[in-house]
């Protein structure tokens, strides 16, 4: 499964950077700014202060560069379809003919789109690479919490969405030990279409079996150990803003302004 | 058979409908392997480091060390599940990665990874047996007659289980159901990674028994396992790694004899042979290569007969 392989999206990698000391919740509306701004914006410019403050964000990262641009794998054919489609339907200036015209206008845009999309999966990755499951869980409790006066599930909501992301890696882990078990039996992957579809049952039957039995060995433990949500549970850790948290929220701030005022 | 299963399973080997022993020779060489996991983390760590190994057709052998030693890398390169950085693996004489198909290869030689009940997947017990064999391309009849063989090899009842789901067995029933799994397509060689690892000891009987079994039907087995009193109770010849190297490859009267490279390989003998080592010592037993209990008391009544 190359796909699932090439992800890191969801995985933690531990650190004591800049963005791995932000508070989880500036961090949060920092990459929610930066990427309402990617896609309100058609501007160059936008793209390119974008593009300078995910490098920015990379370099200080102190993440092993391979393990963000990684992400991008799976995604690459969405691009050059992407790419594709805009260089071909955007009507303009025509450069060259295949059939259809290839417009200065559809290359500039597809280019655009298609660096814009990265740039959306590359600042997600960063995201969580630096922040552990829990700081998230934590930052998107507080940042609703409004919502529980509406009677919204907040905290429950919030724990599974955590507890989702956290089981990514270990259901991708069992999905590689789960198929080498049934190619050591004989199964094979290759094939027509219809045949490679059947093929996939025995590798994501056990998977699910494994997961309804994991959610529950772990719904066990945490009810073993009395668990409960809710308003009056407190935390080891409190979130606290500092300095940098203004900086960075200062930052993706003015970045919207810039954003507006290019439209 | 409930209830009369654990008792039934002391008797069990000579009942077996013996199967027809025309098992072809096999044999399978490592030749300074190395391997190492890429990962997007961090620089590529070292699992398996110039391992050489040879394994003769029919022979029965253990591979053992600690967690994290590359025993599971070093199964999972048999059948070309990994590509080995350097080195290769030759069977019969074949660099397995080059020319004949790694898909005939993994019909030859049969895994059994860890906790194999998990990735049971078949509506019935019986359905997920004959899955290997239908694999093989085989006709029907005999696809239904290997199954049945398979799973009376471990001491499961076709008529009983056989339509049940696997979900509903106990876990120690739906271990053997995946072993039979693999029985079942007849593999000249089985290579097994912790097959009894959280069984009971009626469980850990009716594996080790099927092991036997399978050797004497002229098999090559590959026992993968951290315990070592299971391992040296049971074979003769023990393979040891340590950190992605072999520190030992011999008899297990050898390594147990030499106490510096027993602490080198962070190995501690079974009880059993420790036992034996003071029984010696105060001249009670003739020897100290004695490995389970039965054949300490063995021993002490032929040395010692009691009086009644």
């Amino acid at each position: 499964m190359p796909l699932l392989r090439d992800m890191t999206l969801g995985q933690y990698y531990p650190g004591n950077s800049f963005l791995h000391c932000l508070d989880p919740r500036s961090k949060l509306i920092s990459i929610v700014t930066l990427m309402t701004c990617l896609f309100i914006s058609m501007e160059v410019d936008v793209l390119i202060a974008g593009g300078s403050l995910l490098t920015l964000g990379i370099a200080r990262s102190g993440l092993p560069a391979g393990a963000i641009f990684r992400n991008l794998r799976p995604f690459v054919w969405l691009f050059f379809i992407t790419f594709l489609v805009h260089a071909l339907t955007t009507p303009g200036q025509p450069l060259f003919d295949f059939g259809m015209p290839v417009t200065r206008e559809g290359l500039v845009s597809g280019l655009g789109y298609s660096m814009r999309l990265s740039f959306l999966i590359l600042v997600a990755a960063l995201f969580t690479l630096t922040t552990p499951p829990i700081e998230l869980t934590d930052a998107l409790d507080k940042l609703f919490s409004p919502l529980k006066r509406l009677k919204v599930p907040v905290h429950e909501l919030v724990l599974m969405a955590s507890l989702s992301l956290r089981f990514l890696p270990i259901l991708v882990n069992e999905a590689g030990r789960v198929k080498n078990a049934q190619l050591s039996r004989g199964a094979t992957l290759d094939g027509r279409l219809l045949a490679r579809v059947k093929a996939m049952v025995p590798m994501i039957l056990p998977l699910f079996v494994s997961a309804i039995y994991r959610a529950e060995a772990l719904a066990l433990a945490m009810e073993a150990r009395s668990y409960t949500g809710g308003k009056d549970r407190s935390s080891y850790r409190e979130l606290t803003f500092g300095r940098n948290d203004f900086l960075a929220l200062g930052c993706s701030f003015l970045f919207l302004v810039f954003a507006i005022i290019s439209l | 058979m409930t209830g009369k299963g654990v008792q039934l399973t002391t008797f069990f080997v000579p009942k077996l409908k013996v199967e027809r022993p025309r098992i072809p020779a096999m044999q399978i060489k490592i030749e300074n392997l190395s391997f190492s996991y890429k990962s997007p983390w961090s620089a590529p760590k070292e699992v398996l480091t110039n391992v050489s190994l040879t394994i003769a057709a029919g022979e029965m052998l253990a591979l053992v060390g600690p967690s994290g030693s590359g025993k599971t890398t070093l199964m999972q390169h048999l059948t070309g599940l990994l590509k080995p950085d350097t080195g290769r693996i030759c069977v019969d004489g074949q660099d397995i990665w080059q020319g004949s198909s790694l898909n005939t290869l993994r019909r030859r030689i049969g895994l059994v990874f860890q906790f194999p009940e998990t990735q049971l997947f078949g509506e019935t017990v019986l359905e997920d047996v004959v899955f290997g064999p239908r694999n093989l391309g085989l006709a029907e009849g005999e696809v239904r007659e290997r199954a049945e063989l398979a799973m009376q090899q471990v001491d499961l009842d076709v008529a009983e289980v056989g339509e049940r789901s696997p979900l509903h067995l106990s876990e120690g029933e739906r271990r053997r159901v995946a072993l039979a799994g693999v029985l079942s397509m007849q593999p000249e060689c089985l290579a097994l990674d912790e097959p009894t690892a959280g069984l009971d000891a009626a469980g850990t009987r009716i594996v080790l028994d099927v092991l036997r079994q399978q050797h004497r039907q002229g098999r090559t087995i590959i026992l993968v396992s951290h315990d070592i009193a299971l391992v040296s109770a049971l074979l003769h010849r023990i393979v040891v790694l340590n950190d992605g190297r072999v520190h030992f490859d011999g008899k297990k009267e050898d390594l147990f004899k030499d106490q510096a490279h027993l602490a080198a390989a962070g190995i501690v003998p079974p009880k059993a042979r420790r036992i034996a080592c003071a029984l010696k010592r105060m001249g009670l037993v003739a020897t100290e290569e004695l490995y389970s209990f039965a054949e300490i008391k063995n021993q002490l009544d032929r040395h010692r007969p009691i009086a009644e």
